[in-house]
């Protein structure tokens, strides 16, 4: 019985049919990477949108593999049930036992891509790594953090975690910006300063709100905090925008004689 | 079945165009059209067609072209403000749509109307409160030794009831910390007025786009107009009441009064034109050769301008652009101050834009160091811009 389907198994590869397969899988191939070029294309064409086309390819990725393999087995191989049973089952156990993290990352991947929990493009924390989602692949995730750092995450994980998005499948994000000031500055007019300086910085985006909030923190000394809230244009410009608001706010309070008195008088930031 | 693979055609053109880094033939690098007016062609080209292509403001030429619809809506305005209402309009649309040519109009209508009115033209960059009182006061030919924001108010109240118009009012932007103070001295101005004058300011899109993004500035105004820009057909009307001006009268061959504009290759330059007057101009000289027949030309259809030399540019430069467009224009002491740079690093990049063809300096004696989108590719760097998140 198991010769007979063994070499049912054999005779149905022929030299056609392997070919046919081989051609099928290089179409495949082929259409998909046309698909990637085409949206990597009018990303450059209109990176306004560059989230909402990044996230289209994960799952025509998925549908493209997953209508071909069907097709390989339905239409070019078109092997008998009892092979299709004898295969599954053996395929099944083998790689369940070989590999389950394999097979869990992938099933992670597949359901992420039906429902996404965040998209390419998106800014997301993931345990202690924060970056870009450059690729959304079937079994891994891969961020890049601003260290430029390519980390590669297990879908299986990422299911797991608790993940903080930053942007949502929006362009421009919510940057937070923190500095601590001595507590003998006038609180309203530092918080006036902080905003018209903030709205100087041409990374943000002025079509959002921006917020400034003072609450006075002890440690040692008192202190206040100032939490400058606003967005930014790109995602991508989160770090030179967090750099450019402090620096322009440190300069608007030495400009406006704020730090007389202060320890922060001798901590100048370098005007050019 | 033609127009299908026509429509392929073109639009395989237009994407190739956006996307390849060199010039094709069947491309217009951009520095040819911005610098259209230097290039020897221009110059071969015969004075009378020279003469009625001029590309400054729109005149007597264009009168009847000009939308007559803003200036009946700014009459409306006049009409419920004479009936006693609060009214402060802004009229805002995008750079070379004749935002200053209607304010002129309805200067000439105000006149004929024997309604006291006075045009002030923002020359320069407004920097301050005292700035903001001064210039407003000077041009109403006040008293202006006070200082105090509320004697001023009081002062432009004791005026007779005058409509006021400001011009280029996106020389009020500026990423400095100055502008919520000169933002909030004029808004000031106006509530506190408006109900015995009429103001009416005029500002480009993007300019104003910024102003009521960051500093709420449209809520200084009871109502708000945009200048839509020009139609298809109404830059081909232009264009033919420019080459009939010229003395032509004859289009590829067919009489000027029959063309039927649907199939002239103007059809097809106003297309392209994207409701930009100056491109019409420059795409219509571009395109054109003489005739055979007397008083005849041969219009050819336009090529795509040409985007690959954007892909060249820094962030720097890109952010640079989108300032120049949302600023109106920038000198270099102020890109300086914008982007926190030295001044020499502040000139070096708006001489190199300059140098790409893309920025003009400005004509006015006090204005000579500022620098301004070029006017005839100013539509389509706009459009690139926001396609590029660098204007939103």
């Amino acid at each position: 019985m198991d010769n007979n389907i063994l070499e049912q198994f054999v005779n149905l590869f022929s030299l056609n049919t392997l070919f046919a397969i081989l051609s099928l899988v290089t179409v495949t191939w082929m259409l998909l990477f046309s698909i990637r070029w085409t949206i990597n294309a009018l990303v450059s064409y209109q990176p306004k949108y560059r989230i909402q086309l990044s996230q289209i390819y994960p799952v025509v990725r998925i549908i493209l593999w997953s209508a071909s393999i069907l097709y390989l087995v339905i239409g070019i191989v078109q092997p008998p049930e009892s092979i299709i049973y004898a295969s599954l089952g053996s395929m099944g156990l083998a790689l369940g036992l070989a590999s389950q993290d394999a097979i869990k990352n992938l099933v992670a991947g597949i359901m992420m891509a039906i429902s996404p929990r965040f998209k390419v493009g998106d800014m997301i924390q993931v345990s202690e790594h924060y970056g870009e989602v450059v690729s959304l692949d079937l079994s891994t995730t891969k961020l890049k953090t601003f260290d430029d750092n390519l980390v590669t995450v297990p879908n299986g994980d990422m299911l797991k975690m608790p993940i903080s998005n930053a942007n949502s499948g929006e362009l421009n994000e919510l940057v937070v910006i923190n500095l601590h000031l001595p507590v003998n500055l006038p609180t309203a007019r530092l918080k006036s300063i902080a905003l018209a300086a903030t709205k100087c910085s041409h990374y943000v985006y002025l079509k959002k709100p921006i917020t400034a909030s003072i609450f006075p923190i002890f440690e040692r000394d008192f202190y206040y905090h100032l939490c400058v809230k606003a967005y930014v244009l790109d995602v991508r410009l989160e770090k030179a925008m967090a750099t450019d608001v402090s620096e322009r706010i440190m300069e608007a309070l030495h400009e406006h004689d704020l730090f007389i008195g202060t320890p922060f008088n001798l901590i100048k930031p370098e005007t050019p | 079945m033609n127009t299908i693979v026509n429509w392929f055609q073109s639009q395989w053109q237009h994407t190739k165009n956006r996307f390849s880094k060199d010039p094709t033939d069947s491309t217009l690098p951009l520095d040819q059209v911005s610098r259209f007016y230097q290039s020897d062609f221009y110059h071969s080209l015969d004075e009378s067609l020279k003469s009625a292509f001029y590309d400054g403001a729109l005149g007597g030429l264009d009168q009847r072209i000009i939308p007559r619809k803003d200036l009946d809506t700014l009459n409306d305005y006049l009409k419920l403000w004479k009936h006693g209402r609060n009214i402060s309009c802004s009229i805002y649309g995008e750079k070379g749509t004749g935002l200053s040519t209607v304010l002129n109009m309805f200067q000439t209508h105000l006149k004929k109307d024997n309604q006291l009115n006075k045009l002030i033209n923002f020359d320069r960059r407004i920097c301050s409160s005292i700035d903001v009182i001064n210039t407003i006061g000077k041009n109403l030919n006040m008293d202006i030794n006070t200082k105090s924001l509320d004697h001023f108010i009081d002062s432009i109240n004791e005026l007779p009831a005058t409509v006021i118009m400001i011009d280029n009012c996106h020389l009020l932007v500026q990423r400095t910390l100055q502008a919520q103070e000169v933002l909030d001295t004029l808004g000031s101005i106006i509530l506190g007025s408006r109900g015995h004058h009429l103001w009416v300011i005029s500002c480009e899109e993007q300019a104003w786009r910024r102003l009521c993004n960051g500093y709420q500035f449209n809520n200084m105004f009871s109502h708000k107009l945009h200048v839509d820009n020009f139609s298809d057909s109404q830059i081909r009307e232009l264009l033919l009441n420019r080459i009939r001006y010229a003395g032509f009268n004859r289009i590829n061959d067919v009489d000027i009064n029959t063309v039927k504009q649907e199939k002239s290759p103007l059809d097809a330059i106003a297309k392209k034109s994207k409701g930009c007057v100056e491109l019409g101009l420059f795409y219509c000289l571009n395109n054109l050769t003489y005739g055979t027949k007397q008083h005849s030309l041969l219009i050819n259809p336009p090529l795509e301008i040409d985007m690959g030399s954007f892909k060249e540019l820094s962030q720097l430069e890109l952010f640079t652009l989108a300032e120049i467009c949302a600023h109106g224009q920038l000198t270099a002491n102020e890109h300086m101050a914008v982007f926190r740079l030295t001044l020499n690093q502040s000139k070096m990049v708006l001489e190199h834009l300059r140098v790409l063809g893309l920025l003009d300096q400005e004509e006015q004696a006090n204005r000579r160091d500022a620098y301004s989108l070029k006017l005839i590719i100013s539509a389509v760097v706009i459009r690139y811009l926001i396609s590029m998140n660098y204007l939103y």
